[in-house]
């Protein structure tokens, strides 16, 4: 990295140039910040992408077995694979801990854009039945915001992003800024007519961060499917593309890639961060950066774990932590619940040539809204993510021609996942573990989360349900799973440094200022209260423009 | 023509990296449709490549251009070309949409460090399966009788009807070389399957799978190729674990076959990846109720 680029003070640096990342530097570099985008991962180029690359052409067609040496713990997300699990963190050289009774599995990447490149593109908007979630049930606390605060900041980044979804005017879920909807097949409006006519509950079709027209700059999608491995028409929203572009069009970014950040660097005195300290990806050469303002955007659980890395003389247990809660309220979705069958009565025929839809249905959580009855085993709700389509009967009976047949004749099949709320506890949380160390010798997290009986029971009743609706839709051969998977499967890790109005209770302001240290921010997951049942990405990313809001206005004012 | 549209015009026509800009461009005198169309193909690749000499000139040109306007000019000039190309047609959209996102974005990256090239990509004409297709290929983890019964075996499971089989597809080269990068776990499990195919069949008729006349192997796959139930009236009976094998290598197989280009066309794969919308339901509205 140039000398000139170091030896600048900068007004921000963002960690980070993912999701949060990269709406920061784009918002303050917009409002004229000079900032500093810290990227601990490489840069990515529209060359790796291999979306339309045939499997066959891979060395093991996309069943690769090389990947579990260095990567044992990120094949367990279902976005790495053959074509590009490079993007994904090493393994080996990042570990992490946590005690063997309870398992977590972490999937990152470290790469420009981090988790936008291969994310799931689900967007849901969080309601004030999430925000205001504590007060309708007497259990953890309401965010120091609600909805009304949020939603012009909801607008504004699904107008950016391009949000294609359906409006259905219900309250737990409001509706966005839509551009036209994916269509549904036959077996979703099917389950729709018949979920609505029983049971009054709402089968939509997703609302995913994926262009069905042309948009900013941006070409509609052309429905190869595999947007994990990248997109050369850029029609699923990534940051390098979009939000990290507008930053360095603007002149005022310096984008640094390959800078691990190992912590933040501390004004005692005065009580105010200086800047960071980065360890070079691949010379192990170490670097300062000085900024007016330094603003975490690694992501929930590499925040926090900096913070920690940071602690001083003032801040002993944590960098920002007199609260004593760093860490802690760690939360993921329960997921791992639901059922699937089959459609029986569909009259189809499949083809490889079809159109391959990046998208599924979404219900509506129908359970402990503010208006009606309490469920009695468990508080807060869940939605689904599923879909009902042909697929390839591979698992078929017998063997030869008529394998070979039933095979390629299908069976329509239908099924249900459930996305259950993981309620905020002080006993799932994240710490440092002093024996281990990740490959630039920076001092790795012990994460130690379970799910507890509000999630299975939730996740139990979301079995039934689902299991319910598909009967109610005439399917048939239905298996229900209510058993959850590992936390950290749902890749929506969340909290650790919570907002909140009370310094005592929280870690991080209404504006996602530090509370101890006034120029000192975090924007990433970290800063969830409660989890919600929605994918949270949409929401941190309206968080971030509306903390960009209140920094550049402090900011100008000198108050930061 | 300024030097460095001359080398990619040399580039294109020759579709040769290391063409030297000799004196005579022509010299494979290629039909003019051809030549018109790789004119038109070059126009983009002008468009980008002189975009980023005069990066701060075009940018605000380029996002001013209509993304439709675009398309409408090359499908108009795709007319021209033989009905072969209607894939070529979205390939050149596509192209020119990168030419026109591909410049501005590839601008972005101007801040950062340069980075040596060691991230996975692939150029265009990388291709795995080439390797298995050569003639004197040989297994590298299976032995030689190995090979032959899991060529048996895919053919069985997965044979020639109105399109090729597993036997044709070569399953067998591309199972080989899986399980010679597989854990030792499914290693074993692999060979375990075959094991026990051959020790069955000796036992019942007194001959490895592979040497056992057509209607013997049916009658044998028939035996393990479905669950049996296990208990009769006060008996316990040993456990038949052929149905495990069995499923074991089939999907094995399965995977292979269905992955490989074969596989895939047998399914309908046509090789087109740009659809223009999605059909969803096309009944009307109050068919599904």
């Amino acid at each position: 990295m140039s000398q000139e680029a170091l030896s600048q003070k900068y007004d921000a640096i963002v960690v980070g140039s993912g999701a949060t990342g990269g709406w920061a530097a784009k918002r303050l570099a917009e409002a004229g910040m000079k900032v500093a985008l810290l990227e601990a991962g490489r840069n990515i180029s529209p060359e790796e992408f291999t979306e339309h690359m045939p499997a066959y052409k891979l060395e093991y067609r996309n069943l690769s077995p090389e990947i579990v040496r260095t990567r044992p713990i990120q094949k367990m997300c279902y976005a790495c694979m053959e074509y590009n699990y490079d993007w994904f963190v090493d393994d080996l050289q990042n570990p992490y801990s946590s005690p063997p009774d309870k398992p977590f599995t972490w999937q990152r990447l470290r790469i420009v854009g981090g988790r936008t490149l291969v994310w799931g593109r689900q967007s849901y908007r969080l309601s004030d039945l999430d925000f205001k979630a504590a007060s309708l049930d007497g259990y953890g606390a309401d965010w120091p915001f609600s909805y009304k605060d949020i939603a012009p900041y909801y607008d504004l980044v699904e107008g950016y992003v391009g949000i294609s979804g359906m409006t259905e005017g219900n309250e737990a879920l409001p509706d966005g800024q839509f551009l036209p909807p994916m269509k549904m097949t036959c077996g979703e409006v099917l389950l729709r007519e018949r979920v609505k006519a029983k049971f009054g509950r709402t089968v939509t079709i997703g609302r995913t961060a994926i262009l069905t027209k042309n948009h900013n700059g941006r070409a509609a999608c052309h429905y190869c499917g595999p947007c994990e491995r990248g997109c050369s028409t850029f029609s699923y929203f990534s940051s390098p593309f979009t939000t990290v572009a507008d930053a360095l069009k603007t002149g005022n970014c310096t984008l640094i890639t390959n800078a691990v950040v190992s912590q933040v660097e501390m004004d005692s005195k005065e009580n105010r961060a200086r800047g960071v300290t980065y360890i070079d990806r691949l010379t192990r050469k170490t670097y300062q950066v000085s900024g007016r303002t330094v603003i975490l955007c690694a992501q929930a659980l590499e925040s926090t774990r900096i913070l920690f890395n940071s602690n001083t003389r003032e801040y002993p247990a944590g960098l920002a932590n007199s609260s004593g809660l760093l860490g802690r309220f760690l939360m993921d979705h329960a997921v791992g619940a639901g059922a699937s069958a089959e459609l029986p009565d569909m009259e189809f025929k499949k083809s490889a040539s079809d159109p391959n839809r990046p998208n599924g249905i979404y219900v509506i959580r129908f359970r402990n809204l503010k208006a009606g009855p309490r469920h009695p085993r468990f508080i807060r709700g869940y939605g689904f993510q599923g879909g009902a389509a042909p697929n390839y009967a591979f698992g078929a009976e017998g063997f030869g021609a008529s394998y070979k047949n039933a095979v390629k004749k299908g069976v329509y099949g239908i099924h249900l996942g459930g996305f259950g709320e993981s309620l905020a506890r002080l006993d799932n949380y994240c710490e440092i573990d002093p024996a281990l160390k990740d490959a630039w010798g920076i001092p790795a997290l012990r994460i130690s989360m379970t799910h507890g009986s509000n999630e299975a029971a939730m996740m139990e009743d979301a079995a039934v349900t689902a299991a319910e609706m598909l009967e109610a839709a005439g399917a048939r051969n239905i298996t229900l799973n209510a058993k959850l998977a590992m936390p950290g499967m749902a890749i929506h890790e969340l909290g650790t440094a919570r907002m909140g109005d009370d310094p005592k209770k929280s870690v991080l302001n209404a504006y996602n200022q530090a509370h101890d240290v006034k120029n000192l921010f975090v924007f990433d997951g970290a800063c969830f209260v409660s989890s919600g049942c929605q994918n949270p990405t949409l929401t941190m990313m309206a968080i971030t423009v509306r903390a960009c809001d209140h920094l550049v206005e402090r900011f100008k004012k000198n108050e930061v | 023509m300024p030097p460095h549209m001359m080398k990619l015009a040399v580039y294109l026509v020759r579709n040769d990296k290391n063409a030297v800009p000799p004196c005579d461009v022509r010299q494979s005198s290629p039909g003019f449709w051809l030549r018109l169309r790789r004119t038109v193909e070059f126009v983009p690749v002008f468009l980008r490549e002189t975009f980023n000499r005069y990066e701060g000139v075009f940018e605000g040109v380029l996002f001013r251009l209509n993304i439709e306007s675009l398309k409408r000019v090359y499908s108009r000039l795709a007319d021209y070309y033989d009905g072969v190309l209607i894939m070529k047609r979205r390939e050149l959209f596509r192209q020119t949409l990168l030419g026109a996102i591909g410049s501005a974005v590839t601008s972005a990256f101007r801040g950062a460090a340069a980075e040596p090239r060691h991230a996975r990509q692939f150029p265009s004409d990388f291709d795995a399966s080439k390797d298995l297709a050569r003639a004197d290929w040989k297994p590298v983890f299976l032995d030689t009788h190995q090979n032959e019964t899991l060529i048996a075996l895919s053919d069985m499971i997965l044979p020639k009807t109105d399109t090729p089989g597993a036997k044709e597809a070569l399953v067998n080269r591309f199972v080989d070389r899986l399980l010679a990068a597989e854990t030792r776990e499914s290693q074993q499990r692999f060979l375990a399957g075959l094991a026990y195919i051959d020790g069955e069949c000796m036992a019942r008729y007194r001959a490895a799978f592979v040497y056992l006349p057509a209607e013997s192997q049916t009658e044998f796959l028939k035996l393990i190729a479905y669950p049996h139930s296990l208990v009769t009236w006060g008996e316990k009976l040993a456990e038949f674990e052929g149905p495990a094998h069995f499923e074991n290598l089939k999907s094995w197989i399965s995977r292979a076959y269905y992955n490989s280009e074969i596989g895939m066309k047998e399914l309908g794969w046509s090789g087109n990846v740009f659809h223009d919308d999605l059909e969803g339901c096309p009944h009307p509205p109050e068919t599904h109720k």
